[in-house]
């Protein structure tokens, strides 16, 4: 697209703060010059005037602006000429009586030589003459906006997090902090993936159990997202996790130059133990229909999760993104209608569930730009669903650590993103409910609880589904956990 | 758009060629001959079947130096997974007929295209 004149600039790549910066106009520079009220001299567009009494002022003065080619001046008020001949007639004998707006602003004229850089010596010359009280350059102004450029430290997104808020809207997990103080300590969370931000700064130390890092930045973006909607640190900028106390491990799903899950969650069972927390953020299509589905389908990887889950560790699984109903007939005793022992989660409609355009076309979806797409915690049209998927968390525009659209700038470790969708972003928000669950349960019992109870308690205690157009219960994604409910119940 | 923005990565992550196979119970791998070997004494010859330089791999090693008195079911059925590494440039497609007549085997497929489910 081509470049506008004075269109804002709203590149990414300035870092910092964002706010567009705005590029002034090529205005061409004038003198604005303030006759004196005791001056009986006036003006017309030709040049100054006034009567016999002051010729020989508004000569001199009629002869700067030959010197620089002056050709007319304006009143900078836009007044009648009859207005600016009363001057000569009204002007008062001594400074100390008053006038009115009229005749002050009568005297103010705006001069625009041939040439900008006439303007300062104009200037000068103007100030010098007996009947000017001040001659100025005339200001640029812009806009009164906000800072532009770089800060020393990044803004603080922690408002914009609406699922730590309370139960509807969100987990109320900001509510659990302060009544509860759970905020997953004791507890480790494994997150299995490609590839994580390791530096970023606003993420705890990240210990790698292992696994080939993808070389790849949606795969590294993707991580970091995940893992700062968990465990982000709790400080004046950036973000907040929802279990910040809690210790974090990264596996990647990638094995001996193999996607290998099943090997991935053995290696994550190996390290953790019970009362921790995996969570597995990948899916795969089905090769039955070829939509994406949760990779418990695969027998070894279900049967990795089960090993998982009898060791006491809690396994948080993405439902994933392919709009598949698992209750289906083909599907029938395969791991998509069995239990695992993981918790399923799916992707649900936030409260702000607005569309927006980022190049992406959703018009293949009936998705307008900026139309809403649904109901709060219906089921979001891409989300997977089914009796196997045990509840539901944010699955649009979470705002989290990565990507750079909130905030953005050469240095990775300081990018925001207030966009981070799918069973992506709706399955750590779970899985740091889990870890607070479990950091709640160490500290009142002096021991982690079964993982099954962890899941029927995040169901129970749940702020239910909601149906929407096209979107029925019966497509079932679980209700969105209620921390401040579920802590009680441990 | 902005950087790192925009639809899912459509960028394919490059794995090695493989097939993943599930034997029956009651079968073992033999590392050294590389065969498959039933209780019944029954073996099926592997490399006969697959080019040169494949490589056969539990798919979950790290439970192979468990005592199978030890294990748990789930752990046990893990470990009758395989990777069925085949040669760089090679098409697993191509071999899922011939591996598939091996009687050891009770599951065989061509590995899932795993991706991030994410939705930007």
């Amino acid at each position: 697209m081509a470049k506008q004149k004075g269109k804002t600039n709203t590149k990414a790549k300035d870092s910092g703060f964002l706010n567009p910066q705005i590029r002034p106009r090529k205005l061409p520079r004038y003198v604005i010059a303030e006759l004196r009220h005791d001056s009986q001299v006036s003006f017309a567009p030709s040049g100054f005037d006034g009567p016999t009494a002051v010729k020989r002022t508004y000569d001199n003065m009629n002869r700067i602006l030959e010197d620089f080619k002056v050709k007319r001046v304006e009143s900078h008020f836009d007044m009648r000429e009859s207005q600016i001949r009363l001057r000569s007639t009204a002007a008062p004998t001594s400074l100390k009586q008053s006038v009115d707006a009229d005749f002050a602003q009568a005297g103010f004229v705006r001069i625009m030589p041939r040439s900008a850089k006439d303007v300062d010596p104009l200037t000068k010359r103007l100030k010098r003459s007996k009947a000017v009280w001040n001659a100025v350059v005339a200001p640029e102004p812009v806009p009164a906006a906000a800072p532009t450029g770089t800060s020393t430290f990044s803004r603080n997104f922690e408002p914009c997090q609406g699922y730590l808020h309370s139960a509807p809207s969100g987990i109320a997990a900001m509510e659990a902090w302060i009544k509860f103080n759970a905020r997953g300590k004791g507890i480790t969370i494994c997150d299995i993936e490609g590839n994580w931000n390791f530096k970023h700064e606003d993420l705890p130390t990240l210990g790698h159990i292992g696994g080939t890092l993808i070389n790849d930045l949606g795969w590294k973006n993707h991580g970091t997202a995940v893992v700062g909607e968990m465990v982000s640190k709790p400080s004046r900028s950036g973000t907040v996790g929802i279990s910040h106390r809690a210790r974090v491990y990264v596996q990647s799903a990638m094995v001996g130059g193999i996607f290998n899950a099943s090997a991935a969650i053995t290696n994550a069972t190996k390290k953790l133990n019970k009362g921790d927390v995996i969570l597995i953020e990948l899916h795969a299509p089905s090769p039955r229909t070829g939509k994406y589905i949760a990779m418990q389908y695969w027998n070894d990887v279900f049967s990795a999760i089960r090993v998982a889950v009898a060791k006491g560790i809690t396994v948080v699984e993405a439902a994933g993104n392919g709009n598949e109903n698992f209750n289906q007939r083909i599907y029938n005793g395969s791991g998509l209608q069995k239990d695992s022992g993981a918790i399923v989660v799916g992707a649900g409609i936030p409260p702000t569930n607005h569309m927006d355009y980022f190049g992406n076309d959703w018009s293949s979806l009936g998705f307008d730009r900026y139309s809403q797409i649904g109901v709060p915690r219906s089921r979001i049209f891409f989300s997977n669903y089914g009796k196997i998927v045990n509840v539901q968390a944010w699955g649009w525009h979470v705002t989290s650590t990565g990507y750079g659209d909130a905030q953005g700038g050469t240095n990775q470790n300081r990018w925001y993103t207030h966009r981070f969708s799918g069973t992506s972003s709706a399955s750590p928000i779970v899985t740091g409910a889990a870890a607070c669950i479990q950091g709640q349960a160490m500290v009142k019992r002096g021991a982690p609880l079964d993982p099954k109870d962890v899941r029927d308690i995040l169901i129970k205690t749940g702020t239910p589904q909601e149906p929407g157009p096209g979107v029925p219960l019966s497509q079932h994604i679980g209700p969105q956990p209620n921390l401040l409910k579920a802590l009680a119940k441990v | 758009m902005l950087p790192s923005m925009g639809p899912e990565s459509k960028k394919r992550v490059k794995t090695k060629p493989h097939l993943i196979m599930r034997v029956k119970k009651g079968w073992h791998f033999d590392e050294e001959t590389y065969q498959f070997i039933s209780d019944q004494g029954q073996c099926v010859e592997t490399k006969a079947d697959l080019p040169a330089r494949t490589r056969l791999e539990y798919r979950v090693p790290q439970l192979v130096r468990t005592s199978t008195n030890l294990l748990s079911k789930d752990e046990a059925d893990l470990l009758r997974y395989f990777n069925i590494m085949l040669p760089p440039g090679s098409d697993p497609s191509e071999y899922l007929v011939i591996v598939k007549k091996w009687p050891c085997v009770e599951d065989l497929h061509l590995p899932p295209e795993v991706s991030l489910p994410n939705k930007l």
